[in-house]
Formats: C-alpha cells, structure tokens, sequence
C-alpha cells in the first residue's frame, strides 16, 4: 500500500505545479479569449494535470476512496511551498500550523 | 486590478462549491477505471467520464481562479475530504473507522485554517489598499 501512496503523493505534487501555471496564466492579460486558454503554459499545465490523472487512477488501484480523499490535502502543503518560490506569495505562521493538521489527519488515518 | 485580485467573490465561491461537488464523482470514476481491464470498453467509459468532469471543473476553475486567491480556492477543495468518505462508503462499500474520522478532522482543521488565515490576510489587504488610494 505504502508503494500506491507514495505513487499518489507524486501524483498531487505534479497536479500542483500544474496550479501554479495555471495561476501564473491566469493573471495574465491575453489578447482573445481563444489565447487565454490555448498559450504553453496553460497547455504545459493541462498535459501535466492529465498526466496526473493518470497517476491517480493507478494509486486508486491500491488506495481506498477514503484514504486517496485525505491524500489530496498534501496539495494544501505543496502549494503554498510552490507558491513562495514561483509567485511570491507568503507562508505564513497558520499556513504552517495547517499543514501540521493536515500531516497529523493522514497519519492518524493510518494508525 | 490588484483590488479585484484580492476581494473574495462570494459569487465564484458558491460556482466553485457546484465544481467540486461534480469533482468528488470524479475520484469515484478514477477509481472505477482502475479496476477495469486496462484499455477496455468499461475502462473508457469511466476514464472518458473522469477527463469530461475534469474539462468542465477545469474551466470553471480557470475563471474561479481571476476572482480567489490560489490558496483560498485550493482551501475549499477541502470539503472533497467528507465528498471521499462518503462515496468511499456508497460505491466502494469502504469501512469507516474512528481512527479515519479522526484523522478526516484533522485535516479539515488543518485546511480551515489555512482557509480562514487566506481570508483575513485578503481583508487586510483590501484595508491596506482602501487606505492607500484615500491617502493619494
């Protein structure tokens, strides 16, 4: 199971770096609404979502709905990490103490 | 411009709450699709479901996105924790456990509080901008 976890743990982090794109595009100005959505970055974003997926449906084969639900949340983790680095954005003090929540559910999930 | 990026648009956060509960079925056809034979008719139909529930959310999220802060609309993914639950039990006939509970509260305090600390820092914000264009 730990091999499935560690698979969707990968997978969230790659979903993640796709938000940041995403974010990264979105506050972009663009010229049209086509270009908006057809440019690299949001594409770049969307293969590495898909990819994602991919990842995901592969670690469901050996991780239940309940638990995959929980493993989510990491992205809660890594996206402000992501966002410190690539958008400026703060981490800050409750940013923190939520991620600390957040490590201490999946691993009482997994008592 | 900046204004805008800050304020919290109640209207994308009730359309964001619509998303993410058509992207809890998501999860549910993922898991359906890995069960399938890989490459198989059943196995399309539930990838095929999972990519149409993803192109829908994805615009929606794209748009969400100008109006909440990456880190507030991230938060509210939140509720696809008690989402998971409960299809878990519904489909997949999952067994819930106080430990599982425990630990699903857990994280939700932990995603609450990165959820209200956005909120707060995106008020004073807005004060902090208010302020700025009364003084020029």
């Amino acid at each position: 199971m730990l091999k499935f976890i560690l698979i969707f743990l990968v997978s969230v982090l790659i979903s993640s770096i796709s938000q940041i794109i995403l974010k990264k595009s979105a506050v972009k100005k663009y010229d049209s609404v086509i270009k908006e959505y057809l440019n690299v970055r949001v594409i770049c974003a969307y293969t590495m979502f898909f990819l994602s997926t991919l990842l995901t449906m592969y670690a469901y084969t050996g991780v239940p709905l309940t638990l995959g639900a929980l493993l989510e949340s990491v992205g809660y983790i890594y996206i402000p990490v992501l966002s410190f680095f690539f958008i400026k954005e703060k981490i800050t003090p409750r940013m923190v103490l939520g991620s600390l929540f957040i490590i201490c559910g999946i691993i009482v999930y997994n008592l | 411009m900046n204004e805008k990026k800050n304020k919290f648009s109640l209207g994308a956060f009730i359309i964001l709450q619509i998303a993410l509960f058509i992207l809890s079925f998501g999860a549910v056809c993922s898991k359906m699709a890995g069960r399938q034979e890989f490459l198989s008719v059943p196995f399309f139909a539930f990838y095929g479901a999972l990519i149409l529930i993803l192109f829908v959310y994805a615009i929606i999220w794209q748009q969400v996105l100008k109006r909440i802060s990456l880190v507030v609309a991230y938060a509210c993914k939140g509720i696809g924790i008690i989402y998971g639950i409960i299809w878990g039990v519904v489909f997949f006939k999952e067994e819930i456990t106080w430990k599982m509970i425990a630990g699903a509260v857990l994280v939700l305090i932990g995603v609450y509080i990165f959820i209200f600390g956005e909120i707060k820092a995106s008020k004073k914000e807005e004060t902090k901008n208010e302020e700025g264009s009364t003084d020029a």
